[in-house]
């Protein structure tokens, strides 16, 4: 055997076990939770998490140090661990938009949350800005778990629970878009999709009647011009029809009947 | 053999439109000019082939386009008066295009009835072509009036025509079926058997050509015998005939067996003549003076021995020393034998129809002559007290 050979081949096992490793750890900052959060609300509403648990908190790390935080307005965090029979076993209640809960006790088995405060508006004094076509920048974090190393904090896997934003205005207008779009995608009109272009710039703007009225505008486009499409493959069909049928006649004039039978 | 055809009365216009729609749906061109004359306005506008330049009404002083109501005395009598708006359309007639003149009328109405022999008395004085009458029977059932026209109307037409063809109405309905249900297929009947003997000869580019042609000259010979024609015709199918259409280029069918050609022909020949005839005659003995026999069919179906056999036989059966005969090539998977029987004598119909139109004539001068006393009797007082106003 050769020694070369030999340690090449251990190296490349070393570095198998510890990218194995290394998945193993990544793979147990994953949390499992139960409950469920709201996916979306009005700005200026009050909403409230209740019932959501962390079921194995172990699972992300040994022993950790949990960050909560939440971008709703006037929040209040509360945070409770259980042991395996339910019993509390530590409790956080704070009215801060970020709190701690250090997990070092394997007795713990469970940790309930708890989140209350407003939906902040949309750009302005609130996070993110109007966007028709990422969502994203329209949504909160409403609560957000992290782990807390010395130096840092990263996020926990499945510990982000978003808040979709709307106003009634938005709302409005969203829809007409969205229906527009539909319409002008059926009818493959591309003048009802540059209107809609023109929609979705009055909507990140924030000008939501303009965008209504802009959409409302280019779904009649569209059904128009669905319509003309419609018109104009019946009036095609009817050509052919006539094309057909004439041609047809013809060769049965010029075929002659019997003129025996 | 191409024809000026003159359709008389309603009967003889609506046989006239369906010659011209047989014509233009079989490709021939027997009819070169198609004219139709009534007294009733709303005859000539039911008409679908006729042009309409062609619709002649005559008699408007006399019946405002109303017709004669079956009078043919009063239909005679407007031929005459109005014969020269007749003339005018057919002035308009290429006569040196045409063979011979038709005249189609239904015999036992008032307008063809009585106008058509007026009219082929004129056309006789002026055209050197001849004119020929096909006149229609009616049915035995139509009523007393028209048998009385019809054998009144007979006589005369023959007289006036060169050969009258007849159509008997009554021995093509079938039973159980009304004259009037029964008209378009008796009009039918009449197209498609003519218009084998008319059109033969008519050969257009493209078309097989005969081995015997019949020409028009042979049809206008038979017909010189003059007198009455009937035509019998007969026709079978021949299932595995592949028409010379596109497919056939691709198919290959079998030249038919000679002997079975010439069997199929001499039994059509046979049962056209025995079968039923336009007008049925007895044509046993000295039945006709003059035949033609035109064989049309696939031309690989139709053979000189089948033809001459025919022919033969007919003479035997008829005893007339005139029989013509030829083929008529066609690319349709019949094989049809037509047979005209010309200068026909014994037809026990026109017997009977004149016997039957005496009986009606001496019942009518018997009903008048009542019917005046009876209206005497019931209009005068028994004594003659009564003095009338004036």
């Amino acid at each position: 055997m050769n020694l070369t050979r030999c340690s090449e081949t251990a190296g490349l096992l070393a570095l198998v076990a510890v990218l194995a490793l290394a998945a193993g750890a990544f793979g147990a900052l994953g949390a499992e939770f139960d409950g469920e959060v709201p996916d979306s609300a009005e700005v200026g509403s009050e909403v409230e998490v209740e019932q959501l648990t962390l079921t194995d908190p172990f699972s992300v790390s040994d022993e950790w140090t949990m960050q909560v935080r939440t971008q709703l307005n006037s929040p209040q965090l509360t945070m409770i661990a259980r042991d395996g029979a339910g019993n509390p076993v530590r409790e956080v209640d704070v009215f801060e938009p970020t709190t701690e809960l250090v997990l070092n006790n394997t007795a713990i088995s469970t940790v309930e949350f708890t989140v209350r405060g407003t939906v902040p508006e949309i750009g302005g004094e609130g996070p993110g800005q109007f966007d028709y076509e990422n969502r994203a920048l329209e949504s909160i974090n409403v609560l957000e778990i992290r782990e807390d190393l010395d130096s840092r904090t990263r996020s926990v896997e499945n510990g982000t629970f978003t808040l979709h934003r709307f106003t009634e205005g938005s709302l409005m207008a969203r829809q007409a878009i969205d229906n527009a779009s539909d319409a002008a995608e059926e009818a493959n009109s591309d003048q009802a999709r540059a209107r809609i272009d023109e929609a979705i710039t009055f909507y990140n703007n924030g000008e939501f009647e303009a965008a209504a009225e802009a959409a409302a505008d280019a779904e009649r486009t569209a059904d128009d011009s669905g319509g003309m499409t419609l018109l104009l493959v019946g009036g095609v069909a009817a050509i052919l029809l006539v094309v057909g049928g004439s041609v047809y006649y013809l060769r049965y004039r010029q075929q002659p009947e019997n003129k025996l039978q | 053999m191409k024809l000026a055809m003159i359709g008389f009365g309603q009967a003889g216009g609506k046989i006239v439109d369906k010659f011209i729609q047989h014509d233009q749906a079989t490709g021939s061109s027997v009819v070169r000019s198609a004219i139709a004359v009534n007294t009733a306005e709303a005859d000539l506008l039911g008409l679908d082939h006729v042009p309409e330049e062609n619709r002649i009404l005559i008699g408007q002083a006399r019946v405002k386009g109303h017709g004669v109501g079956a009078d043919n005395e009063l239909g005679a009598e407007i031929a005459e008066e109005d014969i020269d708006e007749i003339q005018n359309a057919v002035d308009k007639v290429p006569v040196h295009e045409i063979d011979a003149f038709l005249i189609v009328a239904g015999l036992g109405g008032g307008t063809g009835s009585g106008g058509s022999p007026v009219l082929a008395k004129h056309l006789k004085r002026i055209y050197t072509e001849p004119v020929y009458g096909l006149g229609i029977l009616p049915g035995k059932d139509e009523g007393g009036i028209y048998t009385l026209n019809a054998a009144r109307s007979f006589q005369t037409f023959v007289r006036e025509v060169d050969n009258l063809l007849v159509f008997d109405n009554d021995a093509w309905r079938k039973s159980g079926e009304s004259i009037k249900g029964g008209y378009d297929e008796m009009n039918n009947e009449i197209v498609r058997r003519f218009g084998v003997l008319f059109g033969a000869g008519e050969i257009s580019a493209g078309d097989d050509v005969a081995e015997s042609v019949v020409d028009s000259s042979e049809v206008i010979n038979t017909l010189a015998s003059g007198g009455i024609s009937t035509v019998g015709y007969d026709v079978e199918e021949i299932r595995s005939y592949q028409s010379n259409g596109l497919l056939s280029r691709f198919t290959s069918s079998a030249t038919p067996d000679s002997a079975n050609t010439t069997n199929r022909i001499t039994s059509l020949v046979r049962k056209a003549t025995l079968g039923r005839l336009t007008l049925p005659a007895e044509v046993e003995g000295q039945g006709a003076e003059r035949a033609l026999l035109v064989v049309s069919g696939p031309v690989d179906y139709l053979n000189r021995k089948g033809i001459e056999r025919g022919r033969k036989w007919l003479e035997e059966k008829t005893g007339s020393m005139e029989v013509r005969g030829g083929d008529y090539p066609l690319d349709e998977a019949n094989v049809a034998a037509a047979v005209l029987l010309s200068g026909v004598h014994n037809v026990p119909r026109i017997k009977e129809l004149q016997q039957v139109a005496i009986e009606a004539q001496e019942n009518i001068d018997e009903i008048q002559q009542e019917s005046e006393a009876n209206l005497h009797t019931l209009v005068e007082d028994e004594d003659d007290e009564l003095d009338p106003l004036f």
